[in-house]
């Protein structure tokens, strides 16, 4: 394996609260240094030396909810365009939601997005599986053998967890295997037929619209849910004022 | 001037146009109305243009208003009309609409059931579009007839008091009224049940009313919107019964205005629903000159959005 | 730099032709009856306006004046595009077996006076149509050609005969504009 020597990017790690201009050096495929300059590195076997002068270094990104369509959308995107899409934008591992057609909600879909995911070679792919079996909200799909084959989590996204009473057993369920249970939240009897935010904008359009309260009473359920229960709840793609502060409050 | 720089290439709605482009589509509807009264009524502008009314919606009324005035201009009119299929609706445009210009058209008169859908259509066909109803949108040639129609019976529009009556979150009609309407210098209201009423619709520089008796008090004319029938079974609204009396406009509540109100509807009517028939048929209703407008309007629209060149108009001018 | 305007006909001027113009209006139709005077808008309305007015002082006869916008049956509407302003077209009668004058200002490339014979040909079957125009500027395009002329005048292509009417513009003139360039 080729050793390899970014020089004078600009460094960037949250996590070590790192933001500086500096080299990254990477012997045997282990991050050996990072941080400060380095001057003439002994060229024991081969070195390759990027210039990243203006380019961004960091730890690979991590997508915790995309969808990759495959299998039965492949005309859209299939898990090899996918991940290397995905890669190509510096991210280096993304979780793939389970609207699948047919959905993932069992072992043997699980197996087989880590058997593409392996075949791509691109970006890490982490399956989540479904909550309910078909995402049909009625009857839990196995958490345990698709955690089993490979999936990190549950979620029937895509379409909310309508019942209440099924989201409060996915959550008491799912701390069996440790694993969160994420979930699109969308009162569907107040989204129904929607296409945008509800508010003045839908009004001229002429476009029925969506209110804040579609969100965010599927948000209160699910923190009184999760405090009821202790399993651990994930709340899809957030995207009203409202919905914060009630995540604030739960915190 | 030119008009076809104007009025650009479509007519999609009353939202995006000025004041004066508006004003300019009233006052050439006006020498159109004459030539409905001809014995031979027909005038040979459009000759040789083939106009296409594209109907994804049912449509009795527009659709026939549209054709009269096609034929009055002498342009071939040919009807297309398309229920939804199972293809989702886009596609299902963006397809007819390609094989339309390969038969080399000139002008699409669109009806469809989405919002925007004649917008779309418009950014990607390069004959002239006019949005005949788009979804809960506009109706822009409604929108016109109404406004003319104000202004024959009270000869200005400016400083006019006009509420739109019903189901206005599900009417087009009301958008291009209200834009109409507010650009032409008229103060618009609303009044219908707050669940058939758009949340925020205020900031479209509306009052609204909550009861119907305040807008006939407050109003120089209603234009009272059609209550679908399919509105009661949506729940917005508990019954026609109890529509018909909190909502609808009566002669019973009429009489307690102030002044004469003027009656106008869109149509088609639910007579005893959101109208009684003795106002519907009163000294004050407009509905049939409503009717005989919306052929001129029409003709206006077509003809100014009809082929040539700008430039070339502007150096003919001398 | 503006062209300079001749003034080429004074209010004295068109009074006087058109004067005459009437004279010749009812010589040409051995009388009044049946006829009907039919201006072409806009400025062919007030010219047929006062030729009733003349007629009427002559003869002790109103003749009917109806109007003519032709807008709507130009034949350039394809190449240059609609016209802002159409104008009324009003004739409340029956033509049919009528005798009719039309009445321009100014007779150029005749394609006015085409489009004036198709719109009253949808009106109805006059006995006889004539036409009277203040000014001949030739260039014709069409075969069409005035009955009764008030003036002919040799313009060349380019430059503008205004009809300028009291009604409308304050003052009777016809006035000459030569081309921008000359």
């Amino acid at each position: 394996m080729p050793h390899l020597l970014l020089r004078r990017g600009r460094i960037v790690d949250p996590s070590s609260n790192l933001d500086v201009v500096g080299d990254v050096l990477v012997t045997d495929g282990i991050i050996a240094h990072v941080g400060a300059p380095l001057g003439d590195v002994r060229r024991d076997g081969d070195l390759v030396e990027i210039d990243c002068t203006g380019q961004v270094v960091s730890p690979g990104f991590v997508d915790v909810h995309c969808h990759l369509r495959e299998p039965g959308r492949e005309d859209v995107e299939t898990i090899t365009t996918g991940a290397r899409a995905a890669a190509a934008g510096g991210f280096t591992a993304v979780c793939a939601m389970p609207n699948t057609d047919p959905v993932t909600d069992n072992q043997a879909a699980v197996g087989f997005i880590i058997r593409q995911a392996q075949r791509a070679a691109a970006a890490r792919v982490y399956p989540i599986g479904a909550i309910s079996v078909g995402q049909r909200g009625e009857a839990l799909a196995e958490f345990g053998e698709m955690i089993g084959a490979g999936a990190v989590a549950v979620s029937d996204d895509g379409k909310p967890v309508a019942s209440a009473q099924l989201m409060r057993t996915a959550l008491e369920y799912a701390r069996t295997f440790e694993i969160p249970v994420a979930d699109h939240c969308e009162e569907p009897t107040l989204a129904a037929g929607g296409a945008m935010n509800e508010g003045v904008v839908s009004a001229r359009l002429g476009l029925k619209g969506i209110p804040d309260e579609a969100e965010e009473i599927m948000v209160i359920r699910d923190i009184l849910l999760a405090r009821r229960t202790g399993g651990h709840v994930h709340l899809c793609h957030m995207s009203t004022k409202g919905s914060v502060e009630l995540i604030r409050w739960g915190k | 001037m030119s008009t076809s720089a104007d009025l650009g290439k479509d007519l999609l709605g009353l939202e995006e146009l000025t004041t004066a482009q508006i004003q300019l589509l009233l006052d050439v509807s006006e020498p159109f109305k004459e030539i409905s009264l001809r014995s031979i009524k027909k005038v040979p502008t459009l000759r040789g243009a083939t106009v296409v009314n594209l109907f994804f919606e049912a449509s009795t009324r527009t659709r026939l208003s549209f054709e009269f005035a096609e034929k009055r201009l002498s342009a071939d009119a040919v009807n297309v009309a398309s229920s939804g299929s199972s293809v989702s609706k886009g596609e299902t445009l963006v397809d007819t609409a390609r094989n339309l210009e390969a038969m080399k058209i000139d002008m699409v008169v669109v009806r469809h059931g989405s919002s925007g859908a004649a917008r779309f259509l418009a950014q990607r066909i390069e004959s002239n579009v006019i949005n005949a109803g788009d979804g809960m949108h506009e109706h822009p040639t409604q929108g016109l007839l109404d406004l003319l129609t104000l202004r024959d019976h009270f000869k200005r529009l400016a400083g006019l008091r006009v509420c739109i009556c019903g189901d206005v979150l599900h009417s087009r009609v009301a958008r291009s009224n209200i834009w109409g309407l507010r650009k032409m210098g008229a103060e618009v209201a609303l009044c219908g049940p707050r669940s058939l009423l758009p949340n925020a619709v205020e900031e479209m520089g509306v009052t609204v009313f909550r009861r119907i008796e305040e807008a006939i008090e407050w109003a120089d004319a209603l234009n009272i919107l059609r209550l679908q029938l399919e509105r009661m079974q949506g729940g917005y609204i508990p019954s026609l019964r109890e529509y018909n009396r909190v909502f609808g406009v009566t002669r019973d509540k009429l009489e307690r205005a102030p002044r004469d109100v003027l009656i106008m509807h869109p149509g088609p009517m639910n007579r005893g629903v959101e109208i009684d028939s003795d106002v519907a048929d009163g000294p004050h209703s407009v509905i049939l000159d409503q009717v005989t407008n919306g052929v001129a309007v029409r003709m206006a629209v077509l003809y100014l959005l009809a082929g040539g060149n700008p430039a070339l108009a502007e150096a003919a001018k001398g | 730099m503006a062209p300079t305007r001749t003034i080429a006909l004074d209010a004295r001027a068109v009074a006087r032709t058109l004067r005459r113009m009437a004279d010749e209006v009812v010589e040409l139709f051995d009388g009044t009856d049946d006829l009907i005077v039919v201006g072409i808008q806009r400025r062919g309305v007030q010219l047929a306006d006062r030729l009733v007015e003349m007629i009427a002082e002559r003869e002790g006869v109103r003749l009917k004046r109806g109007a003519l916008d032709i807008t709507l049956y130009r034949d350039d509407l394809q190449t240059v595009g609609p016209r802002p302003v159409v104008g009324k077209t009003d004739l409340p009668w029956s033509i049919d077996r009528q005798r009719v004058v039309i009445v321009d200002d100014v007779l150029y490339t005749g394609r006015t006076i085409r489009a004036a014979l198709d719109e009253l040909a949808d009106f109805g079957r006059p006995s006889r149509i004539a036409l009277a125009v203040l000014v001949d500027r030739g260039g014709r395009e069409l075969p069409i050609h005035a009955d009764i002329v008030g003036r002919t005048m040799d313009v060349p292509a380019g430059a503008r005969v205004d009809v300028l009417v009291g009604d409308l513009d304050g003052e009777d003139s016809v006035v000459l504009v030569p081309p921008v360039d000359a």
